[in-house]
């Protein structure tokens, strides 16, 4: 008989396909081709992400339409906590909606993808109602240690945070308390504490979060994997190799004002630059300023091109050489650079966290001082200036981590947490 | 109220055949007749004022009280069918002798209030009109205060009195007087803090008038000091128990003709203005504190006690039947805190064998707090229980009613925004306590969120010769690892916000005294009282937990000053004995 895999997700990819809700949700996918396992996705859904309420009276649950094995979960009126990541207003979200769920589809493994919009205490209220069930959780980004929206930048100049402690975190808010602080680390440790594995796709992230105290013999380093063939993009591309993409959400955080005023930097040696950006709309307004006169200045060298559906990343790859990921927050395992190898696109990044970790400077990319454009444009300059660097480059890009692997290692650490006396689960 | 039985039948009492002719009558309130006749011819010597008297001639009898005056004698009567009567013998209970007799037709006679007053004892001097003013107050005492007495009263006051100049707060003016607080401690105590002035002449009076219209003079009872301005504060007490807020009235005179007045009514938060005062610093403050600030705070303190009750709200899931130790955790502002404890506690084996009792200290979240217990011990799953005092009352008092309802021999006192950082310390704490059998309290080491050390253990120091003896944290500021902080033993005082100490000790010492408001003065003070059954406080190094002030858990501590002050004159001379 098949072990019923529960995947808990903070979105369904439907709503909104974010990176970790994309990756999630392929991963479900994926345990449906094979006998061993009966997954099941069940994804936070409701405003703001989606307009639409829960549809029947009576139940925040409904499935979604078209399946059998996923479902939405609509906590809208519990009033989320960002601070403690819980809900403030009733914990009837757990005790009656999640508790009827888990005894009515009795999981053999629960594996949190994200708790945001459903809360910690979702982990509480599965390891309560089964007691003995296996509970993974895969740390994204570093939600759990950092408010600021887990990004670790400091909220005042957007500089890198290599450490939270309730008193920086309280010079980041100064309106919360550091004893606050104190309190959420205490309070979100407490329910992480019931996890008995955590998935960390790099080890930026599994070092930050030993730091902070999940024991590192608790967290697995595992890559995400990804589905979609390469093939479209796995194209040659003449020469000159001129053309710059830079891919995902224009957020303050991934660094595409970096990318801009080293565009002006450069000024007349500036390449092409293709900018598939989401959300720019939804940032505040100094930002966006910001970047509208950026654009101004780069003139017609630079195209912005918008957001784009997950499945089309490879086709738009295919029509850039470079990749630049600029970000200025650490990043976890960024999909965008899954995607340029996979497309075999040399990146160029920032020369920090998950970013550096997964591009090799000089073999398969090339690293510049994160925040400053002035390197990055010295390392613009060497990309269109040096002969045979991008066909070098190239051949150094590894065969990107496919699902299947990916899923191999992932059934390979539920079944050893299965097969664990019962006594060991955390 | 009955009036006391006489041995005689009252028919053989009524031999005087001249009565006082009754001139007028009228309604105090529903129950209370007022009646004004004129002086008896000779007098009756034994007829004095706020005399109780008996009405006889035919039952029912009625009870009845009297004020005698030169120009005429006022009998309050209370009972139904009175005006219906046309002849009152009043005959002292005791003795049986006849006093005085209300001659004539009562319903004749009967008019209203103000007119009753205007054309009788309004015309009498100011000292006799203030004195049955005074006298119709203390009715309040023996008929209980209603609504239609008060306004009875209030008006006759207003006719009584002798009416000064109104002042207003304007220190420019030449003399004055202001209210600027004025408290019911109780029905016949109240505190005031004003302000009087004379530019030219000392002031020489100061009274109170109670709405009620009983007059008391202040200038003997409360405090006045050089360096005050011109304030006046402290206790008073009424005669007759005070029930109506406004149209309170003071006034100050400074010689004749200098007299003003100002109205002023009853503000809520006593403690809050009587705390304000203790903090007040100048040269006779200690006498301030002594003569007027303690005793009230310890009547408050009194009546708050005799009042209060504890409610157990419910009982979530099943403690262990005989538990090793009780946690009473007092709740004061934040009810959400429970939540970060259980989170904490959920995780820590020892707190299997515990009992977990919270006590809100706020009845007004009473409804919130069965609520998030009842949410809480669904996803939780770890029993405790929950129990409501019947108003906020303080930490000390919420830990001593508590522990009245806690089952197990041990108590911990824990407060809300108290956190282990992490398992064993309830071990640890419990070890000591059994190790050192001097020990009569434990408390461990209590950390800042930043792992600074909040205390470990409390000390004292006196930073001004002559000066009070303060409570100071141990090792406060320094890292929590640092040597000092590993050497466990005597300390000379604990803390209150988490403290150890078996239940018969706790009972034996009378709890935490209740007056101080400040949770380290109440651990001091507690800890002190140890060394009257021959044990000591310890500290304990390896129990370590956060203490988070900054959550906002407690009420801002408004009575530093007088904890500081009540401690050392309590602890000051032991302190400087030992520690010193």
């Amino acid at each position: 008989m098949p072990r019923r895999l529960l995947q808990v997700c903070h979105n369904h990819p439907r709503v909104r396909p974010g990176g970790a809700e994309v990756y999630a949700h392929e991963l479900h996918r994926h345990f449906r081709d094979e006998e061993e396992w009966e997954p099941i996705f069940l994804a936070r859904s409701g405003p703001p992400q989606s307009p639409e309420g829960a549809p029947h009276e009576g139940t925040r649950l409904s499935p979604v339409e078209g399946t059998d094995d996923e479902y939405l979960l609509y906590p809208e009126d519990y009033d989320f906590d960002w601070l403690f990541g819980t809900m403030r207003r009733s914990k009837a979200l757990y005790t009656e909606d999640l508790r009827q769920f888990l005894l009515a589809l009795r999981p053999d493994v629960v594996h949190f993808q994200h708790t945001l919009f459903i809360g910690y205490d979702a982990l509480r209220e599965t390891r309560r109602t089964l007691p003995h069930v296996p509970i993974v959780y895969t740390l994204h980004e570093f939600l759990p240690i950092c408010h600021n929206k887990g990004q670790m930048v400091r909220t005042m100049d957007r500089s890198l945070c290599g450490e939270a402690s309730p008193r920086r975190c309280g010079e980041c808010f100064p309106d919360i308390s550091p004893d606050e602080f104190l309190l959420r680390k205490r309070f979100i440790q407490a329910q992480l504490d019931l996890v008995d594995l955590f998935i960390a796709p790099s080890a930026t992230l599994l070092e930050r979060y030993v730091a902070w105290g999940i024991p590192r013999e608790r967290i697995l380093l595992e890559d995400y994997g990804r589905s979609r063939p390469a093939a479209a993009g796995d194209l040659d591309r003449p020469q000159p190799h001129d053309t710059f993409g830079v891919f995902g959400q224009l957020n303050p955080y991934k660094g595409i004002d970096v990318l801009l005023r080293a565009m002006r930097v450069l000024g007349e040696e500036a390449p092409r630059l293709r900018v598939h950006g989401a959300n720019l709309d939804l940032q505040e307004h100094s930002f966006r300023k910001e970047i509208s006169g950026l654009l101004k200045d780069a003139g017609e060298k630079v195209s912005v091109l918008g957001s784009y559906p997950p499945e089309r990343a490879s086709e738009l790859m295919a029509e850039v050489d470079w990749v630049v990921v600029p970000s200025i927050w650490w990043e976890n395992s960024p999909l965008v650079i899954q995607e340029a190898f996979a497309s075999r696109r040399p990146v160029i990044c920032s020369d920090i966290g998950g970013m550096a970790e997964k591009v090799s400077d000089g073999v398969n990319g090339m690293h510049f001082r994160v925040g400053d454009e002035g390197s990055l444009a010295t390392t613009v300059r060497r990309a269109l200036t040096t002969p045979g660097l991008w066909e070098r480059l190239r051949e150094g890009i590894p065969a990107p981590h496919s699902m299947s692997e990916h899923a191999g290692v992932l059934a390979e650490a539920y079944r050893s947490l299965l097969a664990r006396p019962v006594e060991a689960t955390a | 109220m009955s009036i006391g039985g006489t041995s005689k039948p009252a028919e053989d009492l009524g031999a005087v055949a001249q009565g006082s002719s009754l001139r007028r009558a009228a309604w105090l309130s529903d129950e209370l007749l007022l009646l004004d006749c004129a002086p008896a011819v000779g007098g009756n010597s034994r007829l004095g004022n706020g005399s109780r008297l008996k009405r006889t001639r035919r039952p029912p009898q009625v009870e009845a009280r009297a004020f005698a005056a030169p120009g005429g004698r006022i009998f309050v009567a209370a009972g139904g069918s009175l005006e219906h009567s046309s002849r009152l013998d009043f005959v002292d209970p005791e003795s049986g002798e006849k006093l005085a007799t209300a001659a004539g037709e009562i319903t004749a006679t009967l008019t209203d209030l103000r007119t009753f007053l205007r054309e009788g004892p309004a015309g009498w001097d100011a000292a006799t009109r203030s004195t049955l003013s005074s006298f119709l107050a203390t009715l309040v005492n023996e008929y209980g205060p209603s609504r239609s007495l008060g306004d009875g009263l209030r008006q006759a006051r207003e006719v009584l009195r002798e009416r000064r100049p109104v002042t207003i707060e304007d220190r420019r003016v030449e003399r004055g007087v202001a209210v600027e607080r004025l408290h019911r401690i109780d029905a016949r105590a109240f505190y005031v803090r004003g302000r009087a002035w004379d530019t030219a002449a000392p002031i020489a009076g100061l009274a109170a008038t109670s709405p009620e219209g009983e007059r008391v003079e202040l200038l003997e009872s409360v405090f006045r000091h050089p360096d005050l301005d011109g304030r006046f504060i402290g206790l008073f007490e009424t005669v007759a128990s005070s029930d109506l807020a406004e149209d309170w009235v003071v006034e100050a005179a400074s010689g004749p003709g200098r007299a003003v007045e100002v109205s002023a009514s009853l503000a809520p938060d006593a403690l809050g203005t009587i705390l304000a005062d203790a903090s007040l610093d100048f040269e006779g403050a200690d006498s301030l504190r002594e003569q007027q600030i303690r005793p009230a705070i310890a009547r408050l303190d009194e009546l708050l006690r005799a009042r209060l009750e504890i409610v157990e709200l419910g009982s979530y899931g099943r403690a262990p039947s005989s538990p090793a130790i009780s946690l009473v955790v007092p709740l004061q502002r934040r009810v959400d805190l429970i939540e970060h404890q259980l989170a904490q506690f959920a995780a820590d084996p020892e707190l299997e064998q515990c009992e977990l009792l919270y006590v809100l200290d706020d009845p007004e979240q009473s409804d919130l707090l069965e609520r998030v217990a009842g949410e809480l011990f669904r996803l939780y799953g770890s029993p405790f229980r929950i129990a409501v005092l019947s108003e906020t009352a303080g930490r000390a008092i919420a830990c001593n009613l508590g522990a009245s309802l806690a089952g197990a021999e041990r108590l911990v006192f824990l407060d809300a925004d108290v956190l282990p950082d992490r398992s064993g310390w309830l071990g640890a704490l419990g070890a000591a306590l059994d190790a050192d059998r001097g020990a009569g309290a434990v408390a461990p080491k209590l950390l800042y969120a930043d792992d600074a050390i909040d205390q470990a253990g409390l000390t004292y120091a006196k930073p001004e010769k002559d000066g009070e003896w303060r409570v100071q944290h141990r090792l406060r500021g320094l890292h929590r690892d640092v040597p000092a902080a590993a050497d466990a033993g005597r300390v000379p005082a604990l803390g209150a916000a988490c403290l150890m100490i078996d239940a018969a000790v706790f009972a034996e010492l009378g709890g935490f005294q209740t007056e101080y408001g400040v949770a380290e003065y109440e651990g001091s003070d507690l800890s002190h009282r140890l060394a009257d059954i021959r044990r000591h406080p310890r500290y304990v190094a390896e129990a370590e937990l956060y203490r988070l002030e900054g959550l906002g858990a407690a009420p801002e501590a408004v009575g530093e000053r007088y904890a500081q002050w009540l401690h050392d004159r309590l602890w000051g001379r032991v302190i400087e004995r030992v520690w010193g």
